[in-house]
């Protein structure tokens, strides 16, 4: 059998002034604008995140613009605000039943509004990428997504949160199984099972180690995430594979954490540097893809909403 | 060095390529097959320049591309940038940015000086003035009551101080209600819409009424003027400041900014203090008391905190008692004197028995 050599084709190429610099521009900003600047910096370091990041030596482009994420963050603060104002104006009739319907009103929907926020940050995030020209895409189904993920949330609430691993396997294996690059698909083949073997390990060897076990945990995790994930190119399939050490996380975890108590948040994007340059560098490629044969299948998508909800959610996408 | 890339928006191939901008066309050379592609200028959807990466995209979605890397991307930016194209053109500086970052570092700093000390403390003072009154009395009789169910009110004082503020014009706009805390505490203190708590201990050093009622005068002039609320709206817009300007990044520096906010809205409640000092006195004069004895007051005061050290003075709530004296001993209306009254006399007295 021939042996295989992983690849590492992902690099970061990000350098820490310019991020921290362009950090400090933005919040300084985003201040002054009372927040309306928001928008615009989160494209802009979108924009020199994915421009740092090379793939086979071309580097990502990120081609949202801070309109339209502007657009998407005034709907999301609507949706959000009709939601807050009601929950206000109930709890101002004094009547317990309005209050508790006010309550009820407010957290479910900002409970139904994250699938929403998930499916529409991916559509937008995905399609506004490029790679030598060709964009990458989400296919997902809203309405399918939807009910997917309440089934799943239902199922997780009802056996008290046991049921959390299996919940991600499945809402990643229907987004994971939607992404497009051109035409290379992508697959998650994660079982829930193997997922929660590992949290339960993990949660009962970090509490025996006091928290030393943690970094393997992390490490594991992780590694079950990539590990599980393949790109297929023409019938053609290319499994990932994570080379992260526990030690690797633990001297980045702490180190990180140093640099943004010690520089009072300021050096928050050494941090981020750091992270990325360790995530991206140790996800290796059994083969390269064939970097000249990717064809364009993908359709334009402008709508930010989903991205902005994902945002006001707290919801980190890729 | 410089690599020109064009993409055709089909296919991931590269094609490595050479460019020349004229003033109508961009014409670009691929090195393989020599084939020449012809953009008009105005077909050029946008171009932008992320460090040293320059993006031009040409037609509608999938868009053709050119990606020029390296150093010669910032020449052909600007050749680009000319005429009408500019505004389809967008610069994300990223490199070699340091006197931006500064300048707008010092700048900002700058900013948030004049911000944080004057601008929206006095927002938030002024935000007090949109507070209906029924909120304020709500609040401050809210408070009232968790401070009534964890000290010890001595009822029959409280019934005979009330008795002792019926017999004076109080306020015409709040509804002034006095408490008589049991306890050998030297202190007194207003709460919104018109709570007094007036703690016995200072009672027990008081030799007659004016002493009393220069109390009363110093506590209702806070609530007259809405103290309390201003120093929370001073505080709260401080806060919102503070979180929007640092995010939850760091509990440490928000830690920081907590301690010289709060050495900064000492020195403003040393300044209430005075308010409520000189404005008091003249509270006194409307009720034709004689205003000296607020500075009777100020003496059992200044026997109290003789016992400070000098240096916890500046980190006081209150002024130091000597100059308090010395700025009321300045207002015209000190020197004004009035015949006794008696019944405030009897009243006093009542007070006192009550308190033994």
């Amino acid at each position: 059998m021939e042996e295989t050599t992983w690849k590492k084709l992902l690099k970061f190429n990000g350098s820490h002034g310019e991020l921290v610099g362009l950090r400090i521009v933005n919040n300084i900003l985003t201040a002054i604008t009372l927040g309306f600047y928001y928008p615009w910096a989160k494209v802009s370091i979108l924009k020199y995140l994915y421009s740092e990041t090379e793939y086979m030596s071309t580097r990502f482009v990120f081609h949202g613009t801070g309109r339209e994420v502007f657009k998407g963050f005034i709907k999301a603060l609507l949706l959000f605000g009709s939601l807050y104002a009601f929950f206000l104006y109930a709890i101002s009739t004094h009547k317990p039943f309005m209050s508790v319907i006010g309550f009820l009103v407010y957290f479910i929907g900002v409970f139904l509004l994250i699938p929403v926020a998930i499916h529409g940050s991916y559509r937008y995030r995905l399609s506004r990428t490029s790679w030598r020209g060709i964009h990458f895409g989400y296919r997902g189904n809203m309405k399918t997504f939807f009910s997917l993920y309440l089934k799943n949330l239902f199922l997780t609430i009802i056996t008290l949160g046991i049921y959390s691993s299996w919940m991600h396997v499945a809402v990643h294996t229907y987004i994971r199984g939607n992404i497009r690059f051109g035409n290379i698909e992508f697959r998650y083949e994660g079982k829930g099972v193997d997922l929660f073997l590992i949290k339960l390990k993990g949660i009962i060897f970090t509490i025996l180690t006091f928290g030393i076990y943690s970094f393997w945990y992390y490490k594991e995790v992780l590694a079950f995430e990539v590990n599980n994930t393949k790109m297929i190119q023409n019938g053609k399939v290319i499994p990932l594979k994570s080379t992260l050490t526990a030690g690797q996380i633990f001297s980045m975890i702490i180190t990180n954490y140093l640099i943004i108590i010690f520089t009072f948040g300021i050096g928050t994007g050494i941090a981020i540097n750091r992270a990325l340059r360790v995530a991206f560098e140790n996800i290796a490629f059994e083969s390269e893809i064939d970097a000249d044969a990717i064809l364009q299948t993908e359709e334009d998508y402008k709508d930010a909403t989903g991205d902005d909800l994902a945002g006001f959610l707290d919801i980190s996408i890729i | 060095m410089t690599t020109l890339f064009y993409f055709d928006g089909l296919s991931s191939k590269a094609y490595a390529c050479k460019i020349d901008i004229r003033s109508e066309q961009v014409h670009i050379q691929l090195d393989e097959s020599l084939k020449i592609i012809s953009w008009e200028r105005e077909d050029i959807t946008n171009f932008e320049l992320t460090g040293n990466s320059l993006t031009i995209k040409h037609g509608t979605f999938p868009q053709e591309t050119l990606e020029i890397n390296g150093s010669d991307a910032v020449d052909f930016f600007a050749l680009l940038s000319k005429d009408n194209l500019r505004s389809k053109s967008k610069v994300y500086w990223f490199k070699n940015t340091k006197t931006i970052v500064l300048s707008s570092i010092l700048a900002f700093i700058g900013l948030c000086f004049i911000s944080y000390f004057y601008l929206i403390p006095l927002l938030g003072e002024k935000a007090v003035y949109l507070i209906p009154k029924e909120a304020e009395v709500q609040l401050g009789q809210s408070i009232a009551a968790t401070v009534r169910s964890s000290e010890v009110v001595d009822e029959q004082a409280t019934l005979v101080a009330n008795e002792f503020l019926n017999e004076l014009k109080a306020s015409e706009d709040y509804k002034i209600n006095v408490t008589v805390v049991k306890s050998s505490t030297v202190n007194a203190f207003a709460l919104p819409g018109g709570q007094l708590f007036i703690y016995s201990g200072i009672v027990d050093k008081m030799q007659n009424y004016e002493e009393f009622s220069a109390l009363l005068a110093h506590e209702i002039t806070h609530v007259i003027h809405q103290h309390s609320l201003k120093s929370l709206g001073r505080t709260a817009a401080s806060s919102i400041f503070i979180a929007a300007l640092f995010g939850d990044v760091s509990g440490v520096t928000s830690g920081i900014l907590d301690q010289a906010n709060q050495i900064k809205q000492l020195s403003y409640s040393r300044e209430l203090e005075t308010q409520a000092d000189t404005e008091g006195v003249k509270w006194m004069v409307k009720n034709h008391i004689s205003p000296k004895g607020m500075l009777d007051l100020m003496e059992i005061l200044n026997a109290q905190h003789d016992s400070t050290a000098d240096f916890m003075k500046y980190l006081s709530t209150h002024p130091e008692t000597n100059e308090r004296i010395k700025t009321l001993k300045n207002t015209k209306e000190i020197k004004y004197t009035y015949k006794q009254n008696d019944e405030l006399v009897r009243l006093f007295a009542k007070l006192k028995q009550s308190l033994e």
